[in-house]
């Protein structure tokens, strides 16, 4: 035959057998027009079609050399099945073959697949559950599963299904086809996972679940099939029948091992978890490109022992992993990107994170320790694509041991030596990260493992303690740590935006504890400012980049040079304080005004305001002595509060800065002598406080402010000749400071607290107070009291201005004591 | 029989994916004996069932190849000669099948470049099968003259007994290109059959 005139009889034979056989003829008719001979070679080659699907013919002698079984004569075209007629053969499976079937009495239009089961029952116990599964199967009704209309027997003898017929294609190929993103696949996985939960639900377990049974329809919806289908045929949960022909392993063999659970390759039970590991290799193909495993042309015992024993690659590993032999599939990681219409390196970083966390967690060895259900996976995964923290990577030491510590924090300092244990052990990741250069694959691995781990000590751990008195030793401890992890990571992210940006954020919470005054710190201000200056340079270069996130890249910032400031002023450089401060407030000020529904951006730029008071013109801070400038500073961050107060009447920083800001307000009005006004907002301030701190007692700063409220308002008292009153008051508050400094002695703030109510109450005592006792004894203990003290705190940060100050001043009052 | 050296299967290979033909003489005979012994161990090691080709072809190239990392180039080009050595040792067998039952003398058969098969090491084929696969064998090289793709993917379907995916990712189509290929050659060959 002529190449050219084949070409034609093919294509028009492959045109036809898309059309249905009553269609055909008349197609071809007019596709050949004037040629009869053409007419007839394609007529001819179709009747072949036909009698070949017949006879099921060809079938490679390799398959089934010895079974030499006799095909079901009943699976012929045109042929009937129940109520309805064989119209074409839709493939073959393991158990037996699909058709294509529509109603014999066309009283619907309606078109159906027939699974015709290969092999005949071999016992009664088998066709009894059969006829019971059948039933519970055909009670499945959901959107993406496909229904299971009917089954029975045909007159020879071997079971059939007739199924809802899905036109559609294999999840992976439709994924791969459409190019979707990674985002779209998740999205679309979930729809898996509901239809899979629907029916663990209904206590239907799959068993066989894998691409070539969850197809996509051309309206983009999932569609499952062949629910329960392999545990309806597989004899092995049969008990025992001593009648029965002994059987093979044929359910089992028939599983693809490629998505195959530990507890189907060895002997275990099947449950839904079995589902949720099948689900979790698919999810693993359609995010990698690569199944978990390689498992093609590798014996059973082989296959058997990598399913239960090895390790799979993490997806962000798998995806840059080059095709190795022993498989027949192969995707280079270019196209596998290609895809998803991503590059390699992109992709690798978009599942590196929660979505191995998650898929790794679906593929645990031990059913139980997988997802309790395909619901909590497909939750997991909303988690993830709306952003918030998933639960998996909650299983982490870090997490647990940061809920521990909330638990637990009075023993908190006994566990100290357990956090140094743990903190080696990854010191160790680190130092293999950076040996392992050459081995470019797995130095990266270390790298994102180090990097969540710095951010887990940072964020997780450190947050969870930095509420709690006494724990700034494990603090300090866990801050030195992460630094050096992050060192060796900023060496390093040279082009990632994300990554210096997280960077720049831990430098600042380290900052944070080694030395911000505004928070419980470990009085080393100069390390501080050196991290606050690491994490600018770090953050600058992402503003700096085109296309860089920046609405977080302004946040971390301007936060950073707050911090900076605040550090700044602590050490006495009041004017470079000043520039810092001034050039966080105006990125705050950007943010608030670009959001300004967004509570926390409200929050920060008050905040920023409150700082930039303190340094202006309140005489309570190293100042620069510009009252005015700061009230007015105070003066804009009211109203910022208080809407934040209306946006969220539970934002518990919101509501602390709110009694903050009376209380600054008044120390201004108390500078301009306007005492009514000074009393009035100390006033405002006490109630809001009590209130704070009557709803969060665990809350040291809330226990502080308290405190602070008291010292104010005893103040006032002071200036109104009530010394005895105003005494009152400075003892409920020395106690409240007192209790705070013996939870965390280490606090070189809580000292200072503590050291300066001294002062008040010998300067009531004393003669040094505008109305005062005249106890000259109870002067010289409470100041002598003050004086260790300060001199305990400078021990620790000897460069902070205020305190040394404040000693001065103490050491000047003890020496004016007659 | 001394095992050929790997380097000079690697190489024939080589020079087979540089469209030398001559080459795929030279591989074949060391593909055939090479599968011929593996699918006798695997059918001594598990009687009664069917041969599983994926393992045997990948086994014939790890033993034949010996290479840690192949070109992928090669093993597709690897997977169309055992295609091509499956439908020689395919056609052997049915012939001394059918030789067997017409003369009852032969019962060691010099066969192939492998030499003499034992018969009760052999796959056994029925006789229907044995016809069917000289029939088969004869029509493929009649259908090789006008549509080589489609005596590619009969060879892989049927003497090698791939699946579908594994066709397509012999011949680097897509699986519903070898479906579709596929059910044309089955029709073609049925008719030709006739």
């Amino acid at each position: 035959m002529e190449p050219a005139r084949w070409q034609q009889i093919k294509e028009l034979f492959e045109e036809a057998l898309r059309r249905a056989p009553q269609a055909r003829s008349a197609y071809l008719a007019t596709a050949c027009r004037d040629d009869a001979a053409l007419r007839e070679e394609v007529e001819a080659l179709l009747a072949s079609h036909e009698q070949a699907t017949a006879e099921r013919r060809f079938e490679s002698p390799l398959l089934g050399v010895d079974a030499a079984e006799a095909p079901p004569a009943s699976a012929v075209e045109g042929q009937q099945v129940g109520a309805y007629r064989i119209v074409e053969a839709l493939g073959q499976g393991g158990m037996g073959a699909v058709y294509l079937a529509e109603r014999a009495d066309k009283q619907f239009d309606k078109q159906v697949a027939i699974k015709l089961i290969r092999r005949g029952f071999d016992s009664e116990l088998l066709r009894r559950r059969f006829w019971a599964e059948r039933r519970i199967l055909a009670r499945l009704e959901h959107p993406h599963i496909a229904h299971l209309y009917d089954g029975g027997v045909t007159e020879d003898g071997l079971p059939y299904l007739i199924m809802e017929y899905v036109e559609g294609r294999p999840i992976d190929e439709y994924c791969n086809a459409l190019q979707l993103s990674t985002d779209d696949r998740l999205r679309l996985f979930l729809e898996v996972c509901e239809a899979v939960h629907y029916a663990h639900q209904n206590l239907i377990v799959h068993r066989d679940l894998k691409p070539s049974n969850i197809l996509v329809t051309r309206e983009g919806s999932v569609k499952l099939l062949d629910f329960g289908i392999a545990k309806l045929l597989d004899e092995e949960a049969v008990p025992e029948d001593p009648g029965a022909v002994p059987l093979t392993r044929a359910g089992v063999q028939m599983m693809t091992p490629e998505y195959a659970a530990p507890e189907q390759v060895r002997p275990g039970q099947v449950t839904t978890a079995t589902d949720v590991y099948s689900l979790g290799v698919i999810l693993y193909e359609l995010l990698a490109g690569q199944r978990p495993y390689r498992l093609s042309g590798r014996s059973r015992g082989e296959v058997e022992r990598i399913i239960c024993d090895e390790e799979p690659a993490r997806p962000s590993t798998a995806v840059t992993r080059p095709a190795e032999p022993g498989t027949t599939r192969h995707a280079s990681p270019e196209e596998v990107g290609r895809m998803r219409a991503t590059q390699p390196s992109r992709l690798r970083r978009r599942l590196a994170g929660d979505l191995d966390v998650i898929v790794m967690t679906a593929l645990r060895k031990d059913p139980a320790r997988r997802y309790p259900s395909a619901q909590q996976l497909a939750d997991d995964l909303r988690r993830h694509l709306d952003g918030r923290p998933v639960v998996a990577r909650s299983d982490t030491l870090s997490y647990r041991a940061a809920k521990f510590i909330r638990r637990n924090w009075l023993g908190v300092a006994a566990s100290a030596a357990v956090f140094v244990a743990l903190l080696g052990g990854f010191g160790v990741a680190l130092w293999q990260a950076g040996i392992a250069r050459q081995e470019r694959l797995r130095a990266e691995q270390r790298f994102d493992d180090v990097r969540h781990l710095a951010n887990d000590l940072l964020f997780d751990f450190h947050d969870a303690l930095v509420d709690l008195p006494g724990a700034t030793p494990i603090r300090e401890m866990m801050v030195a740590r992460a630094l050096a992890y992050l060192d060796t990571l900023a060496r390093e992210a040279h082009d990632e935006s994300a990554l210096r940006l997280e960077l720049a954020e831990a430098y600042r919470r380290i900052a944070e504890v080694q030395g911000n005054p505004a928070n419980p710190n470990l009085g080393q201000t100069d390390r501080a400012a050196e991290s606050y200056r690491k994490g600018l340079a770090l953050a600058a270069g992402v503003l700096d980049a085109p296309g860089s996130p920046r609405e977080s890249a302004l946040q971390t910032y301007a936060l950073l040079l707050a911090g900076l400031g605040e550090v700044l002023g602590a050490r006495g450089d009041l004017a470079a304080a000043d520039t810092s401060l001034r050039a966080a407030v105006v990125h705050y000020r950007e943010l608030a005004e670009r959001y300004p529904d967004d509570v926390e951006h409200q929050v920060r730029y008050a905040v920023g305001l409150i700082k930039l008071g303190d340094l202006t013109g309140n005489p309570n801070f190293t100042n620069r002595g510009d009252p005015d400038a700061a009230l007015r500073s105070y003066r804009l961050a009211l109203p910022l509060l208080e809407r934040s107060r209306a946006l969220d009447a539970t934002h518990a920083r919101a509501a602390r800065l709110h009694g903050l800001i009376y209380e600054r307000i008044g120390t201004i009005h108390e500078v301009h002598d306007s005492l009514d006004a000074a009393l009035e907002a100390y006033r405002r301030s006490l109630d809001l406080r009590e209130a704070f701190a009557a709803e969060h007692p665990n809350h040291a700063d809330g226990l502080r402010d308290q405190a602070i409220a008291y010292e104010k308002m005893a103040d006032m008292l002071l200036h109104r000749n009530a010394p005895a009153e105003a005494l009152q008051l400075y003892e409920r508050a020395h106690a409240l400071f007192v209790a705070l400094l013996e939870a965390d002695p280490q606090n070189a703030n809580a000292q200072v607290t503590v050291a300066i109510s001294h002062l008040h109450q010998g300067d009531v005592a004393g003669r040094a107070a505008p109305a005062h006792l005249g106890d000259v004894a109870a002067a010289r203990r409470h100041y002598r009291a003050a004086l260790l003290l300060f001199d305990s705190a400078l021990a620790t940060d000897p460069d902070n201005a205020r305190t040394a100050r404040l000693r001065d001043l103490v050491r000047g009052r003890l020496d004016a004591l007659p | 029989m001394s095992k050929p050296p790997s380097s000079q299967i690697t190489r024939l290979l080589e020079d087979y994916c540089n469209g030398r033909q001559e080459a795929m003489d030279q591989l074949l005979p060391l593909v055939y004996n090479q599968l011929h012994r593996l699918a006798q161990q695997q059918r001594r090691g598990r009687r009664g069932q069917t041969l599983n080709t994926t393992a045997l072809v990948h086994e014939a190239y790890i033993k034949l190849v010996r290479h840690p990392d192949p070109s992928w180039e090669n093993r597709v080009h690897f997977f169309r000669i055992v295609a091509r050595a499956m439908r020689q040792i395919l056609v052997d067998y049915a012939k001394a099948q059918l030789a067997e039952k017409r003369g009852g003398s032969a019962r060691r058969l010099s066969l192939g470049p492998s030499g003499d098969v034992p018969v009760e090491e052999r796959i056994r084929l029925s006789d229907e099968r044995s016809e069917e696969v000289l029939a088969v064998d004869e029509a493929l090289r009649r259908l090789e003259k006008f549509d080589e793709r489609l005596r590619q993917v009969v060879e892989l379907r049927y003497f090698a007994g791939f699946t579908i995916q594994e066709t397509a990712d012999a011949l680097g189509i897509s699986p519903t290109t070898v479906k579709r290929e596929w059910v044309t050659a089955r029709a073609w060959l049925r008719r030709d059959l006739d």
